[in-house]
């Protein structure tokens, strides 16, 4: 009986708080830009640039300079095919059930004849690897990504997506291994590989960002969309910045800026250019 | 009966067959300069990145200088980067501003594109879009495995077609500088952008961003 009454308290415990949770994604949904907690992100994402530049680089630097390509690239797809089932459980949850078959297929295959997931053999015979998470099933089941986050020692995420962190421990495979010292290093292996396999994307960000902060932030939004709709191209969005903009903000700051003025269509010359139209209308047909 | 359906059957696929005809190569003629525009410059960053190291920075900077401006409308992309702001701006900044754009984004396709280890565009498919736009969708794959898709957009300019985004992953390049830029000007304003890309160029050219 007592058994029985905190069987029940529990659910209703977690039917609130799911409740709870659902309703303050929904609200963070609707609360404007996409970043109204940019203070407290800043100051997280300095402290993960710092930790990375400080550890995290220096420890995937020696890693790549001892461990050769072909060893990485095993490790990687064993580290992959460990997490995958998390993969298929968001397939089945999205109602993909032929997406899921085949991810089952996947990783029956890498984990067999791919000796553990060490090589990845599947997807030469067509069985392609997804990219499903909870955030992404959350966001096929219509609720809104909610604030984007900065998370120390994850980077950046959104607030819908943060179930992933804990769903992503409970689907891999080195969570039901049960040997300590077996899973331990071997998921410190797992974070230096991932840094040492971020590196080509962490440099084209200081190569390309005049705001790293933002270069990221808006990055990973557009990409997250763009997994959301499983990969098709945001056209909708694309052409949306080929509009006329509105009026700008009010600065934060004094800006040093001239006069307002009425938008002239053509007004520049590019050295060693002749000046042309900038962009001309589009000719009938 | 059974005859009479199986020969509407075949006129129907035939008429179909004939209209597919016509709209082909009109389609591919309407979307055909704008792929060929995509293809050159891939071609040269191909060619670039296979001599990348002999060249040098400066190299590749002069190499891809006049053909990122041939095939990039960088003063209207500069333009649309700003959005509000560039109404703002005088003549002057203006052109400060796009040619510190011009030389930053000559000096990233040459910091990126430096060295060739197998790299090749693929999967070159053309549709036109709003505004009478041309999108070209392509791949680009390292020994045969596939980095990332890589979309141009590309609009006409004074009788010839010219990129003016390029969207890689579904992440828009403009979109990403737009957001950069606008939110430099906001917090510290125009010089500060400014200062900030003539560094970057700087950064780039000296080798300094290092992986």
């Amino acid at each position: 009986m007592a058994d029985d009454a905190r069987y029940r308290a529990r659910r209703f415990v977690g039917r609130v708080v799911g409740l709870g949770w659902f309703l303050f994604l929904g609200g963070c949904a609707t609360s404007g830009g996409p970043d109204p907690l940019a203070a407290m992100n800043r100051r997280f994402y300095a402290f993960n640039s710092a930790t990375d530049r400080l550890i995290m680089s220096p420890v995937a630097h020696v890693y790549k300079a001892a461990a050769p390509k072909p060893l990485r690239a095993s490790l990687t797809n064993f580290f992959h095919n460990v997490a995958y089932p998390n993969v298929i459980v968001n397939d089945f949850l999205q109602g993909r059930l032929g997406q899921g078959m085949d991810d089952i297929g996947r990783f029956v295959l890498n984990s067999t004849v791919g000796v553990f997931g060490l090589f990845d053999v599947a997807t030469p015979l067509g069985l392609k690897a997804h990219v499903e998470d909870a955030g992404l099933t959350l966001g096929r089941w219509g609720v809104g990504r909610g604030p984007y986050l900065v998370l120390p020692f994850v980077g950046p995420d959104t607030l819908r997506n943060t179930p992933s962190l804990v769903m992503g421990v409970f689907t891999n495979v080195l969570y039901y291994v049960g040997a300590p010292a077996l899973t331990v290093p071997l998921t410190v292996f797992d974070v230096i590989n991932a840094r040492a396999n971020a590196s080509a994307s962490l440099r084209y960000v200081r190569e390309n960002a005049v705001d790293k902060y933002v270069f990221t932030r808006d990055a990973y939004l557009q990409h997250r969309d763009y997994l959301q709709d499983d990969g098709h191209l945001p056209l909708k969005a694309v052409e949306q910045l080929m509009l006329p903009p509105g009026p700008p903000p009010a600065p934060s700051h004094p800006v040093p800026l001239a006069p307002v003025a009425p938008r002239p269509r053509v007004a520049v010359t590019i050295p060693g250019r002749p000046v042309v139209p900038i962009r001309p209308p589009v000719p009938a047909g | 009966m059974a005859g009479q359906v199986t020969m509407r059957r075949w006129a129907g696929a035939m008429a179909a067959a004939w209209l597919l005809g016509l709209t082909a190569p009109a389609y591919a003629a309407q979307t055909g300069p704008a792929v060929a525009v995509v293809r050159q410059f891939q071609d040269t960053l191909i060619a670039v990145m296979k001599v990348g190291k002999s060249l040098g920075f400066e190299g590749r900077y002069g190499r891809l200088m006049p053909v990122v401006r041939r095939s990039h409308n960088v003063a209207y992309i500069a333009e649309l980067t700003l959005g509000p702001y560039w109404g703002r701006l005088t003549v002057a900044q203006r052109q400060a501003f796009v040619h510190a754009f011009t030389e930053l984004t000559v000096a990233t396709y040459a910091a990126q594109f430096r060295r060739y280890s197998g790299q090749a565009f693929h999967r070159i498919a053309s549709e036109k879009v709003a505004q009478g736009d041309v999108l070209v969708e392509t791949d680009i794959a390292t020994r045969g495995r596939k980095d990332a898709t890589i979309d141009y957009l590309l609009a006409p300019t004074g009788g010839h077609w010219q990129i003016v985004n390029i969207v890689a992953n579904g992440v828009s390049d403009l979109a990403l500088k737009r957001a950069q830029y606008t939110a430099i000007i906001h917090r510290k304003g125009f010089p500060a952008l400014l200062a900030a890309l003539r560094g970057k160029v700087v950064q780039l050219s000296h080798g300094t961003v290092k992986g």
